[in-house]
């Protein structure tokens, strides 16, 4: 049995580690991906719960975590692919020049 | 089995951090599988099996397979934003690294300084969600990527016909 606390320390590094990621790169695409990242912190902090204290409601809202981080990434490619066709670049800095 | 769980995540946190630092698209979109089964063997040995199952169906391929899509769709080979030849420059990431790695010590701090003797009781409280109340989170769940799909379609029909 992985003892609780290895586990939240395993979430942890995994949710700092996409956190970092979203801080340094400024391409979209890899934005997205350290999303992922994070939300897979989250995902196994809920596994862990759920096992340590045998019971399956952490499963079932790890499963609606899974399905949430799906919708966010459909939104977030759909969004790659409009600053795609408009500004040619993957550039999440060319946002900020958008006006009304 | 305290061994695997190492070395599952050892692969899965040396893994993020490639995903995260590398230029490729398809190392990077490779990486990260690697990450995420990592992630998947350390849920089967915690013996939530099938959670972990609908995991790897549901997580691993859909987002694996809609980033490898979205990155044929556009022809993407490398990051054309960072033009250092070494990767991304440390003046960039010097600072995010050092804030990440307080938010890490605090994080662990926060999580090793707990007194866990007092969470073995189980609460009787907590555990009164009823099936029905999953069928409900299950169609919310459904409610929301049908909103997403229907989002993403719109986006890409405009796009396109635009074009």
């Amino acid at each position: 049995m992985i003892p609780l606390m290895y586990g939240l320390i395993f979430a942890s590094i995994l949710f700092v580690i996409g956190l970092l990621g979203v801080m340094i790169r400024r391409n979209l695409y890899f934005l997205l991906l350290s999303l992922v990242i994070m939300n897979n912190g989250a995902i196994a902090a809920l596994f862990v719960a759920s096992s340590y204290w045998q019971q399956s409601d952490g499963e079932v809202l790890a499963i609606l975590a899974v399905t949430a981080v799906l919708a966010q990434i459909s939104v977030g490619l759909a969004l790659l692919v409009k600053l795609i066709y408009r500004r040619k670049n993957f550039n999440i800095d060319s946002l900020s020049e958008m006006k009304g | 089995m305290i061994v695997v769980f190492y070395i599952a995540s050892i692969i899965a946190v040396f893994a993020s951090i490639k995903v995260i630092f590398c230029r490729r698209v398809e190392k990077a979109i490779l990486y990260l599988a690697i990450s995420l089964f990592a992630s998947a063997l350390i849920f089967i040995l915690l013996e939530t099996y099938i959670s972990a199952v609908l995991y790897i169906l549901f997580f691993i391929g859909g987002a694996v397979i809609l980033f490898r899509a979205v990155s044929l769709m556009l022809e993407m080979r490398r990051d054309n934003v960072e033009n250092g030849k070494h990767g991304i420059s440390p003046k960039i990431w010097l600072g995010p690294l050092v804030l990440a790695f307080i938010l890490l010590v605090v994080l662990i701090y926060g999580v090793v300084s707990t007194d866990y003797t007092q969470f073995t009781e189980s609460h009787e409280l907590m555990h009164q969600m009823s099936i029905y109340a999953y069928v409900l989170m299950a169609e919310l769940a459904t409610f929301l990527l049908l909103g997403a799909a229907v989002i993403s379609y719109h986006f890409m029909h405009r796009m396109l016909s635009e074009k």
